[in-house]
């Protein structure tokens, strides 16, 4: 799954763990370190390191496969792009889960709650609703 | 090099001889008398007038279909599924053009986007990428990278391999710029905030180079109106010395028979042939043919200042005559 890719640690403020595909990537960074430059980003995030682990969007397709998932579709799937709690199946346990559509892609991260009245609900952690709300 | 010893030679590009002559037309179409008076010179007046009455109207959507993600079959076929009415066109091979839309959803809104299976980009702007052919080998330079739509296209072309070294000056550009690389699944990107300047010090020679050169959007009058009265003359001189710069920045980063493409969403020969006719001349750089099969040929000469001649190997795009966005591309080696 990670063929190719290499992992970088940005140690500052918004610690983050990033991964980078192809080889070519030291030689640019060794030339940024030289004039004291350091990359915005580079690849994609996997995870926020600080103040706890959590991964990024991006990380999610890779998640996907091994991750327990929650698939949505139709209206309940567009609740939950909008950053609304969704009503779940109270069989489902509690706890986090990686969010996918009717065709099995990750669209986001949710946690599995109870309410107050014993039913399940789904709370967006992170989810690609972000580009529908903000623009992109 | 320079530029502002070199562009004397351009000086009487920005001489308006303008006696009122097109005030009729410029009312008519609410652009700046000197704007006219160009678009005349280089189209004849009925294609100016057919130039501008096209601007009236902004160009149909289209997108670029990203085959990192989908194949663009399928894609076809799910925002078919959704009300969209969607063709291929025949000189970009991932666009498709939208020649129907649902009133829900809007091409921003649909799952699809959020997937990163297209990204929303006018025909004429992915041209640069395909005309630089990445290789999944290269090292390529992308001066200029927001919002990202011709970065995340050369990734594509590269099947995320190689590298792709993404420069932005302006800080407020850089958080969509990454949102739209890491929407659309570009992992070999290294995304810095930074001035063209830096490129040269960075000691690398890169492969290729993607300059799409901020410019006065002249080629955006359809679908931008503000555009229409935007750029003065002398804003127009101010647009080309920072292109100058910007190309002689990207000459000097470029490895030895490396490849640049230089491109701007403008008309105007004042920030494409002339700026393209400064790399040959005092850059050493040579024009190639960039074998897309769109597009008129380079302008040779405008108000009396002669381009070198291989300046006709660069292509423009009009919306009256290809359906987009008015846009110039030049395929340049070192």
């Amino acid at each position: 799954m990670f063929e190719g890719f290499s992992f970088f640690l940005t140690i500052s403020r918004f610690s983050q763990l990033l991964m980078f595909k192809g080889d070519k990537v030291q030689t640019v960074l060794s030339s940024l370190k030289k004039l004291g430059l350091h990359p915005y980003s580079l690849g994609i995030p996997v995870a926020i390191l600080q103040p706890h682990v959590e991964p990024m969007l991006p990380f999610g397709n890779f998640m996907s496969p091994v991750c327990r998932k929650l698939s949505l579709e139709g209206e309940q799937l567009y609740t939950f792009l909008y950053g609304r709690k969704i009503k779940i199946d109270s069989n489902e346990p509690i706890g986090n889960v990686v969010v996918t559509d009717g065709s099995d892609e990750f669209v986001g991260y949710g946690l599995i709650f109870q309410d107050k009245k014993g039913d399940r609900g789904l709370k967006p952690l992170r989810d690609l609703g972000w580009y529908l709300r903000q623009g992109g | 090099m320079p530029t502002d010893v070199h562009n004397k030679k351009y000086l009487s590009l920005f001489y308006s001889d303008n006696r009122g002559e097109w005030r009729g037309l410029a009312e008519k179409f609410g652009v700046l008398d000197y704007m006219v008076e160009r678009y005349v010179q280089m189209l004849g007046r009925d294609g100016a007038e057919m130039f501008l009455s096209s601007c009236l109207i902004p160009p149909k959507k289209s997108i670029r279909c990203n085959d990192l993600k989908i194949d663009c079959q399928r894609l076809q076929e799910v925002m078919e599924e959704k009300g969209f009415k969607l063709s291929r066109i025949s000189w970009i091979p991932h666009g498709l053009l939208i020649n129907n839309a649902p009133s829900s959803p809007s091409l921003g809104a649909t799952l699809e986007y959020l997937k990163g299976y297209y990204y929303i980009q006018g025909l004429a702007s992915m041209l640069p990428p395909y005309a630089l052919h990445p290789s999944p080998t290269d090292t390529v330079l992308d001066l200029a990278a927001a919002p990202g739509g011709k970065t995340t296209y050369l990734s594509q072309l590269m099947h995320n391999n190689g590298l792709v070294l993404a420069l932005e000056k302006k800080r407020n550009r850089m958080r969509g710029l990454l949102s739209n690389i890491n929407r659309m699944g570009a992992t070999n990107v290294v995304l810095l905030r930074g001035n063209a300047s830096i490129a040269p010090k960075l000691g690398i020679n890169f492969d290729k180079i993607l300059l799409d050169a901020p410019c006065s959007g002249e080629g955006l009058l359809g679908k931008d109106p503000s555009r229409r009265t935007k750029t003065t003359l002398s804003r127009l001189r101010e647009f080309q010395e920072e292109q100058m710069k910007l190309i002689k920045y990207a000459a000097l980063s470029l490895k030895k028979d490396g490849l640049m493409v230089y491109s701007t969403c403008s008309v105007a020969p004042e920030e494409d042939e002339a700026v393209i006719d400064f790399a040959v001349e005092h850059i050493g750089l040579h024009v190639v043919d960039p074998k897309v099969k769109v597009g008129e040929p380079g302008i040779t000469e405008f108000k009396g200042v002669s381009f070198d001649p291989s300046v006709k190997m660069c292509r423009r795009l009009y919306p009256h005559l290809h359906g987009t966005e008015g846009f110039f591309l030049c395929l340049l080696s070192k």
